[in-house]
């Protein structure tokens, strides 16, 4: 298990790199489309929803980028970012299930065609979340820089 | 656990940076995109279709959503609040035209023919976000004692952009 414990932090860096780049290219590139998505959650003040289409991504595409290239802290602190934010999304994304609200999840495109948001969305987010402590356990165990 | 506390405000300062310098990248990526791309960082969406739609006891749904009752047609029927001449020209498969205008000749006449009691579920569209005669259509059935409407906001302009079924001859 030790051995194979440096293996497993390193896949896990490089998939959630991958999936938290990945998802804020998208959105980037798109931010009138990613704005509508996020109104879409109805949870935010109607003023503050794009402010955070606009800034959201640039949290994804840092913390991806720190998750690959940071070391000690700074990739703690992207984890730890990275941790929170899977935790909101799938609060987000359970919420409107329970209110019964039809969305499109916006998680990795903004097309309008996309699936809507489900259980399944929850669950990946949730399977996401065991690398991302893992990283931050790991990277707070690891001596700063 | 005392070092886990020692390294907590290093850690949150960390988290501080990260988010101060994504706010800064925010920044100036809406600044040089082209004035049309740009997103203003404030705007009423209590305006929008969909706010209005939810204000008046609507039900919002999405594309994939309509495109699987298109897919296998139920009970529910679909109503589309565009002109009689942008009907025939396309529509979403299994859609009636009922323009707003017409709904008090043309409904009765519908509702019989088809049968609509109030536990019937109707889904109405219209061109896209920027028009609202489905919205109203929605409004009239909800006054007409159907409560149970949904309003498909991004219409035929996105559903025929993203690739949605088309219907072109007119509804019997």
């Amino acid at each position: 298990m030790k051995r194979l414990w440096p293996l497993w932090i390193v896949l896990s860096r490089a998939v959630l790199a991958a999936v938290f780049v990945g998802a804020a290219i998208a959105k980037i590139n798109d931010p009138a489309a990613f704005a509508l998505s996020v109104f879409r959650y109805r949870l935010l003040p109607s003023a503050a929803v794009n402010a955070v289409a606009l800034f959201l991504p640039f949290v994804e595409l840092l913390c991806g980028a720190l998750l690959v290239a940071g070391r000690g802290r700074m990739r703690a602190a992207a984890a730890l970012l990275v941790s929170g934010m899977l935790l909101v999304f799938t609060a987000a994304i359970a919420l409107n299930l329970l209110r019964g609200i039809d969305i499109a999840c916006g998680c990795f495109t903004t097309d309008p065609a996309a699936g809507t948001a489900g259980g399944w969305n929850i669950l990946r987010n949730l399977a996401l979340l065991l690398p991302a402590v893992s990283v931050l356990l790991d990277s707070l165990r690891s001596p700063s820089p | 656990m005392s070092r886990l506390r020692k390294q907590l405000f290093p850690l949150l300062g960390a988290c501080g940076a990260i988010l101060c310098l994504a706010a800064a990248l925010a920044v100036a990526a809406n600044l040089v995109r082209p004035p049309a791309e740009r997103l203003p960082w404030t705007a009423d969406w209590s305006r929008h279709l969909e706010s209005r739609a939810a204000a008046a006891g609507l039900k919002t749904a999405t594309m994939p959503t309509l495109s699987r009752l298109v897919a296998a047609p139920g009970p529910a029927v679909l109503l589309d609040a565009r002109s009689p001449a942008a009907h025939a020209a396309g529509h979403i498969p299994g859609a009636l035209s009922l323009p707003p205008g017409d709904f008090p000749e043309c409904f009765p006449l519908l509702a019989e023919e088809g049968d609509w009691t109030p536990a019937t579920p109707f889904w109405v569209y219209c061109e896209g976000y920027a028009c609202d005669d489905a919205l109203h259509l929605g409004q009239t059935l909800l006054s007409a004692g159907f409560p149970d409407v949904t309003l498909y906001a991004g219409g035929w302009d996105e559903w025929s952009r993203h690739g949605g079924a088309v219907e072109t001859e007119d509804a019997p």
